[in-house]
């Protein structure tokens, strides 16, 4: 069993087991934030071409390097703010990204349903299936908050118990920076159209 | 062989296959009426700031893979990733790319094609158009659904020069095509097709094809202007100057150059089979 499915079924025991194993360096740093990039790069390939490609992937890759940094950036300033540290900047990192499970489980089943579709239903989602992609999103960031609350408690632990501050402190630079970049200057007069309109 | 080296060489496999796959559509050039007919997206979204998937270059390169022969990189309220596309393109002698805008104001969303600066969207429809045509450039009614339609008033439609009647939406609600239809009948506007590429699915799904004089911006904004375009849209219904769909109907190099709606062929569900099955092995084994 991987490492991440142990995340997804007992996350604070998986996290507990996970600390105790040695290793560290900037292999341990990369490897699964670059994973998450392959697998991001996997399914923007899945979704343009309907298969793996070389370019897609890569140029997937590129496109939301983004994300594995800002992840990486929120994270580094909670675990600067938080001394003691029971684990090595470079493991918490591997730690945090196989904390990103729920997301990926996601993507596997986001490309296993392009799989099945032709161009047309791939570039134009029916409506109801667009809603319920959209509600799956939510059901999986609930998820990850879980995941994510118990490794701030298991692997970054606070001497006042407070987990949940970091984790908001995470997702408040983590996210909505990412989400200023994605949806760049589009994002006011995107949100004020969707109000006004 | 342990689960995680399956998993490798199955995705190993399916990046190959997917990738001899990956092959670009033939178009030769196409000429009617004396024409030169090029296929064009007008309105396509990268990474960089526009909630695309794809970088400004992988736009051109998948294009070139879609047939088309020009595309207008239009960023969200942006420039920049429109000027990049248009470098590379020009670097690797690639399709004709127009730097673009989708303007978006709450109250609409145009297209600005073959312009060189970005447009304030803080402006009325009427006031974007006459900048854009200030810059040389052409501007098209994007997705023009009816909440769209009080913000292109008399005085944006006088001088709006097409609309969008094949798009994406067309095949997601039956009133769509309609909407475009009654929103086209306001004004005298040349017909667009476009794929609004964000990423998902099809570049070139809807297409616009341009009779112009030769492959170059200016040319093809000129037969913008002119109004020479002729577009297919749901259930294969030609719009567009009814002289060239006259044209177009009796020459079967346009219908078949209408990008297929296949899952593609057996590398294709090698690829998505083997990949699906690496990925998940390297994810729960």
């Amino acid at each position: 069993m991987s490492n991440e499915t142990r995340v997804l079924i007992d996350p604070a025991g998986a996290f507990r087991q996970l600390m105790r194993e040695p290793g560290d360096g900037w292999w341990i740093a990369a490897r699964r934030p670059l994973f998450l990039l392959f697998v991001i790069g996997c399914v923007v390939s899945f979704q343009t071409s309907g298969r793996l490609t070389a370019r897609l992937i890569v140029d997937g890759a590129v496109s939301f390097a983004f994300i594995p940094l800002f992840e990486l950036v929120s994270l580094a300033i909670v675990y600067r703010r938080r001394p003691p540290r029971p684990v090595s900047f470079a493991r918490a990192v591997d730690l945090f990204f196989a904390a990103n499970a729920p997301w990926l489980v996601w993507m596997l089943a986001f490309v296993a349903l392009r799989s099945v579709q032709t161009p047309r239903q791939a570039t134009a989602l029916p409506l109801p299936l667009w809603r319920t992609l959209e509600l799956s999103l939510l059901a999986v960031a609930a998820w990850s908050i879980y995941i994510d609350l118990h490794f701030f408690r298991e692997v970054l632990p606070r001497a006042d118990g407070r987990s949940a501050r970091d984790l908001m402190l995470q997702r408040v630079v983590g996210w909505s920076s990412a989400l200023l970049y994605f949806f760049g200057l589009a994002t006011w007069p995107e949100i004020a159209g969707r109000i006004f309109r | 062989m342990s689960p995680r080296l399956l998993s490798l060489a199955a995705l190993t496999l399916a990046i190959a296959a997917g990738t001899l796959a990956d092959r670009p559509r033939p178009h030769p050039p196409v000429t009617v009426g004396g024409h030169r007919v090029l296929a064009a997206d007008f309105h396509t979204h990268s990474s960089m700031w526009s909630d695309g998937g794809l970088t400004p270059w992988g736009l051109v390169l998948e294009a070139e893979r879609q047939g088309l022969d020009a595309i207008a990189i239009t960023g969200h309220n942006e420039t920049l990733d429109g000027q990049l596309g248009h470098w590379f393109s020009k670097r690797i002698g690639g399709p004709t790319v127009l730097r673009g805008e989708e303007i978006l104001n709450p109250a609409y969303h145009m297209i600005a094609a073959g312009i060189t600066e970005t447009v304030s969207f803080q402006q009325s429809a009427a006031r974007a158009i006459a900048e854009i045509h200030r810059q040389g450039g052409i501007a098209i009614a994007a997705h023009p659904e009816p909440g769209f339609w009080a913000g292109y008033d008399a005085a944006a439609m006088q001088t709006l020069d097409a609309a969008e009647i094949c798009h994406p939406m067309i095949y997601q609600r039956d009133a769509a095509q309609r909407d475009f239809e009654r929103f086209a009948a306001r004004a005298p506007v040349a017909a667009i097709g476009s794929s609004d590429f964000h990423g998902l699915g099809q570049m070139g799904l809807c297409r616009t094809y341009v009779f112009a004089s030769d492959n170059s911006e200016q040319a093809i904004l000129d037969a913008v202007r002119a109004h020479r375009t002729v577009v297919f849209g749901r259930d294969g219904q030609a719009y567009g100057d009814a002289e060239l769909v006259k044209l177009a109907a009796g020459d079967r190099r346009l219908r078949s150059a209408e990008p297929s709606n296949s899952r593609g062929g057996w590398l294709d569900w090698f690829s998505r089979i083997a990949g699906i099955a690496g990925l998940a092995g390297l994810l729960f084994a």
